[in-house]
């Protein structure tokens, strides 16, 4: 059987950075996480594979349990994150703060799926930004813009 | 004649002559119609009229438009790809057999993630079975079974319970658009339905009360995301 959810925490100067990996179903343990204290909480997400309806009310609840006064901040929110975030109320805690999500794009001249990692400032008026391979060709962004941004309109 | 109610602003008047033509009787409002054609998002039809949908046929008009028909697509010269069997298994399991199954078989002609989507269908779609069968304490097989035609993929998951009616299948996928969140009861089963639909081209329930459910998530092998990112999934529902 595939190994659960893996969770590593590093302690930063400034931040205390949870590392996720595999995917958040209902077997998801957050335990390891329940009494740690931080101003600042940084969930990285960009290994998270998958998750499914069951991992989306560990994870909400889970995030409740958290100290208020502790600062979430999501950081490199893969596809299947972002998604969650568009649909799901309560995905994210209220007064977090997302610094960087994937997006993706296409790359005809190679036939070709890329992740960018974007930044929410770098998404102007719900538009994905311009993006150019290496040999500057521009990639064709591919999701529908008004679906993918709107968990933006919300911050 | 079928009664047909059309929420589609783009249509404006001409609405009931499209009906008409196709030999279908316009319905004043959406609780008497037997099949809804929406533009937009199912989630947006669904906050918009709420409880008042009675239907056994939710289709884009798009797809109406394509098919002239308010039957689901012809799966007859589908083959199968494999059959899963579940019985005790925790998600931790289900998943590993579902996500095995789909690896054996997904291809580079498709969009890469793909196979995530069917993924997360055929686990939210067994695990439902499970919950509920575990909740109960009933016996009885939960399977799942993967099909695909020249064109598409259908993901079947079939239990031997038949304990889903029409009304719960509305009510359940009715109340996580407008509520856009889990259940709080543990038998759940409503966001990861809607989330299953909303990742299908077309999504079949054939519901055999006492005996049997099967929820089929049917999806297009879209060579780009962003196609598959532009349909509307199509929602019937036939009781026996």
């Amino acid at each position: 059987m595939s190994e659960g959810l893996k969770i590593e925490v590093e302690r930063k100067p400034s931040e205390v950075e949870v590392v996720f990996e595999g995917q958040i179903d209902e077997d998801a343990d957050f335990s390891s996480l329940s009494g740690l204290e931080a101003q600042v909480m940084v969930f990285n997400l960009e290994k998270v594979s998958l998750i499914n309806s069951c991992g989306i009310r560990e994870w909400v609840e889970f995030q409740k349990k958290l100290p208020k006064e502790t600062k979430l901040v999501y950081r490199k929110c893969p596809q299947v994150i972002v998604e969650q975030l568009n649909i799901v109320k309560g995905f994210i805690r209220d007064n977090s703060l997302i610094e960087s999500f994937f997006a993706p794009y296409y790359n005809e001249a190679r036939d070709q799926e890329v992740k960018v990692l974007l930044t929410p400032s770098q998404v102007k008026e719900g538009k994905a930004p311009v993006i150019k391979d290496e040999d500057g060709s521009e990639l064709e962004f591919d999701e529908i813009e008004m679906q993918y941004f709107s968990f933006l309109k919300n911050g | 004649m079928k009664k047909v109610f059309i929420s589609a602003p783009d249509l404006e008047d001409d609405g009931r002559a499209l009906l008409e033509d196709n030999g279908l009787a316009p319905a004043d409002n959406i609780g008497e119609a037997e099949a809804v054609l929406y533009q937009g998002s199912l989630e947006e039809l669904f906050c918009k009229y709420s409880k008042n949908i009675n239907a056994s046929a939710i289709i884009p008009l798009n797809t109406f438009l394509m098919n002239n028909s308010l039957d689901p697509i012809d799966l007859s010269d589908q083959k199968s790809l494999g059959k899963l069997s579940f019985d005790q298994e925790n998600i931790r399991g289900v998943s590993d057999k579902i996500g095995e199954l789909i690896d054996s078989f997904t291809s580079r002609d498709h969009f890469a993630d793909i196979s995530r989507y069917m993924k997360m269908n055929g686990i939210e779609l067994a695990q439902n079975a499970l919950i509920y069968k575990r909740l109960a304490g009933i016996k009885g097989e939960v399977s799942l079974e993967i099909f695909e035609t020249k064109m598409f993929y259908n993901i079947c998951a079939t239990d031997s319970f038949g304990a889903l009616s029409a009304g719960e299948v509305l009510s359940k996928l009715i109340r996580a658009s407008v509520e856009k969140t889990y259940e709080e009861k543990e038998s759940g089963a409503g966001l990861g339905l809607f989330m299953a639909i909303n990742a299908s081209d077309f999504a079949i329930f054939r519901l055999k009360k006492g005996k049997q459910t099967q929820v089929c998530c049917i999806i297009n092998k879209y060579k780009r995301l962003k196609q598959y990112k532009s349909k509307s999934p199509a929602l019937f529902i036939f009781k026996e």
